[in-house]
């Protein structure tokens, strides 16, 4: 049985009597345990709105959500709460709190009145802390932690809670490249071994084609469509969400190129390996048309550390991409 | 690895460590109890304080009249006081997000002073009829008009506080209550005669020797009662400390313990204000005193802390502005800011905790 699905949900924003903003329309979707999701959409697509939705922060336009069977708009706060977790991107500012505390908060719909613990409470606390792989900063004060650091902690906090399913807002936003691989893989980790299901949005194109097990694309107007990375860069899907006058999406790396086509020179490049990858890099980054034969320029790296350029008939040599560049240019 | 596991064992010791301060609040507030009923114009050694409280040996009738019908009453009426107010004042700062929210943000006290401004200033201009209403009435008038003051614009803001989605929406409607309430005061005392607005004002600077050992049921049970409703939701609260939305995902009904606690908080300061007058700056300073004391913002040792420390600060604050051994008396208000103030202020600059907590 699917923990999380959807019916012709449509969501959006109600304001009084003026018609409501929908946001996106006819999603139907469902979520399975150990399955770890990504959803993927230009900015103003909607995804923080279907979030907000999903998790019952807000009510749908149109359409059901049902957690584990059930509507979700017929279930209390503190029923979702033990399905669902969160990690939103609301700044926090806890006050004087231990990390260990905060995570400890997480376990609120499990507590008593007063929220005392548990040998219980205290392992599974013990356990999400370690499992966010937080060990070394259980102990530091909240508001002295880097951005980081703050997101490995609500992911902890969230898995204290022990939900069937987690659902993250952005995790990876404001933070560098190596943070946010870490705690993609982490994620991608924790839905595998713990048997959740993870949902979480992101602008990271290139993690999330590497980590999910599917994707949630939400284009900017248009249906949601889901699938496996691969199937979804296969049929198209990609190129027609991120369509843009300054990038396009190139299904043959999966990644965005800049549309720099300015120049016509022609350029060709014999070689192989790093070097020759970089310098085509560089070549169409400066806005020349890299071609196999029949170019213009011939650019040979083949013999030691230059770049030797041919051109009717002249041979120059330079000692590096910069120069080459430059050369080019006249 | 050493230095790793001195850590922890630090950390574990956080624990004992509250409970000492704890212990040390609770000898405080005992002591400070003791000294406002041995100390004032007339000064009771505490020999004979025990003989007069326990019923046994009294070597002074006068000493006895002294302690049971001024000072015991006094003395209980600033431990409510101080308690209520301080733990009101905790539950706003928590439920606003906000350093600078006290228990009067929602603008009670200025209903209060509504209250208060209408019996005061209104009474010659109406006529014998209320004033041989007042006498019939007795003490109790200034306080029942000060709780229907209270409790009007209470009502106003609880009834607002259903439909509003904000709390910050919420906060600033609470001060436009103030300030409108405020206003009505403002006309009151212009068209009101010198000696009224004298009285008025004596009412403004507050003080805990007004309430008779008669009116002391209602106010010991209205202060338990919010007390109650305040303890109750200590869990709720440290929810709130991770904001709105995440207290929502973890189970929390966000409306319905915004209203828990507007109630608690508006029946401690409300009754406060109705039988001692608004007292200022506990309610604003005694829980950031106890987070930076205490190292924490988990209101479930918070909130024991304030309502000590809160009791124990409002008994000092009396205690100083009856000047011992003498016979002035300064206004419990000037006392309470003017004696609290550096003391926030050391706080603040010596302890660098306190930017942290919000």
């Amino acid at each position: 049985m699917a923990i999380l699905k959807t019916q012709n949900l449509a969501v959006g924003y109600k304001y009084g009597r003026r018609p409501s903003r929908v946001v996106a329309r006819d999603i139907d979707v469902s979520l399975h345990r150990g399955e770890f999701v990504c959803l993927l959409g230009p900015n103003g697509a909607g995804k923080s709105t279907l979030i907000r939705t999903l998790v019952g922060m807000q009510p749908p336009l149109d359409g059901q959500v049902y957690l584990m069977g059930q509507d979700i708009a017929d279930m209390s706060a503190i029923e979702v709460a033990q399905v669902i977790s969160v990690v939103l991107t609301d700044r926090i500012s806890v006050g004087i709190m231990a990390v260990r505390d905060l995570v400890g908060l997480g376990r609120y719909p499990h507590t008593d009145w007063i929220g005392s613990f548990t040998e219980e409470d205290e392992r599974v606390v013990s356990w999400a802390i370690r499992a966010a792989r937080a060990e070394d900063l259980a102990y530091r004060n909240v508001a002295e932690l880097s951005d980081g650091e703050r997101q490995k902690v609500m992911i902890a906090r969230a898995l204290a809670q022990e939900p069937v399913l987690m659902i993250l807002d952005e995790p990876t936003a404001f933070l560098d490249l190596p943070r946010r691989a870490e705690i993609m893989a982490l994620l991608q980790d924790l839905a595998h071994s713990t048997d959740k299901a993870i949902l979480l949005s992101t602008h990271d194109l290139d993690l999330a084609l590497r980590c999910a097990d599917r994707i949630f694309l939400l284009p900017f107007e248009g249906a949601l469509q889901t699938g496996a990375p691969e199937d979804l860069i296969l049929n198209g899907a990609f190129e027609g969400a991120f369509q843009s006058d300054g990038v396009r999406f190139d299904a043959d790396t999966g990644a965005f190129k800049l549309n720099a086509q300015r120049g016509c020179s022609t350029v060709a490049v014999s070689g192989e390996g790093r070097r020759a990858y970089w310098t085509k890099r560089a070549l169409e980054r400066a806005g020349f048309q890299v071609r196999d034969v029949g170019a213009e320029w011939c650019v040979d790296i083949r013999e030691g550390d230059a770049w030797c350029v041919e051109h009717g008939g002249v041979v120059r040599e330079y000692d590096s991409i910069c120069d080459l560049i430059a050369g080019l240019r006249g | 690895m050493i230095g790793m596991e001195a850590q922890y064992e630090d950390e574990a010791r956080e624990g004992p460590r509250h409970a000492v301060i704890m212990l040390g609040l609770f000898f405080l507030l005992l002591m400070a109890f003791g000294l406002s009923l041995s100390l004032g114009s007339v000064h009771i050694p505490l020999a004979a304080l025990f003989g007069i409280l326990t019923g046994g040996e009294v070597s002074s009738a006068a000493w006895a009249i002294i302690v049971h019908t001024i000072r015991l009453p006094k003395a209980i009426t600033a431990v409510l006081a101080g308690a209520a107010l301080s733990v009101s004042g905790l539950q706003m700062q928590t439920l606003f997000r906000n350093p600078l929210a006290d228990p009067f943000v929602l603008g009670i006290s200025a209903g209060a002073s509504l209250g208060v401004a209408i019996v005061v200033l209104t009474v010659g201009s109406v006529g014998s009829v209320l004033i041989a209403g007042l006498g019939l009435m007795g003490d109790l008038s200034l306080a029942v008009a000060a709780i229907m003051g209270a409790a009007a614009v209470l009502g106003c803001v609880l009834l607002v506080s259903r439909s509003v989605q904000n709390v910050m929406t919420l906060l600033i409607l609470g001060l436009m209550f103030g300030y409108a309430t405020g206003a009505f005061v403002s006309i009151l005392i212009y068209f009101s005669v010198p000696e009224q607005i004298q009285s008025y004002i004596l009412w403004t600077f507050g003080s805990f020797g007004s309430v008779t050992w008669r009116q002391m049921p209602v106010l010991i049970s209205a202060i338990f009662v919010g007390l109650l409703l305040a303890f109750l939701c200590i869990k709720p609260l440290n929810a709130l400390l991770l904001g709105e939305n995440y207290a929502r995902s973890m189970g929390l009904n966000v409306k319905r313990i915004r209203l828990w606690v507007l109630i608690s908080a508006s029946i401690l300061a409300g009754a406060t204000t109705a039988f001692c007058g608004p007292i200022a700056f506990l309610g604003l300073a005694v829980p950031h005193l106890c987070r930076s004391l205490l190292h924490t913002s988990d209101h479930r040792v918070l909130m024991p802390a304030v309502t000590c420390l809160g009791a124990t600060l409002a008994l000092l604050s009396d205690l100083i502005a009856h000047l011992p051994g003498s016979q002035f008396v300064l206004p419990l208000n000037a006392v309470t800011s003017l004696i609290g103030a550096p003391i926030v202020i050391w706080f603040v600059l010596h302890r660098k905790n306190l930017s942290q907590a919000f």
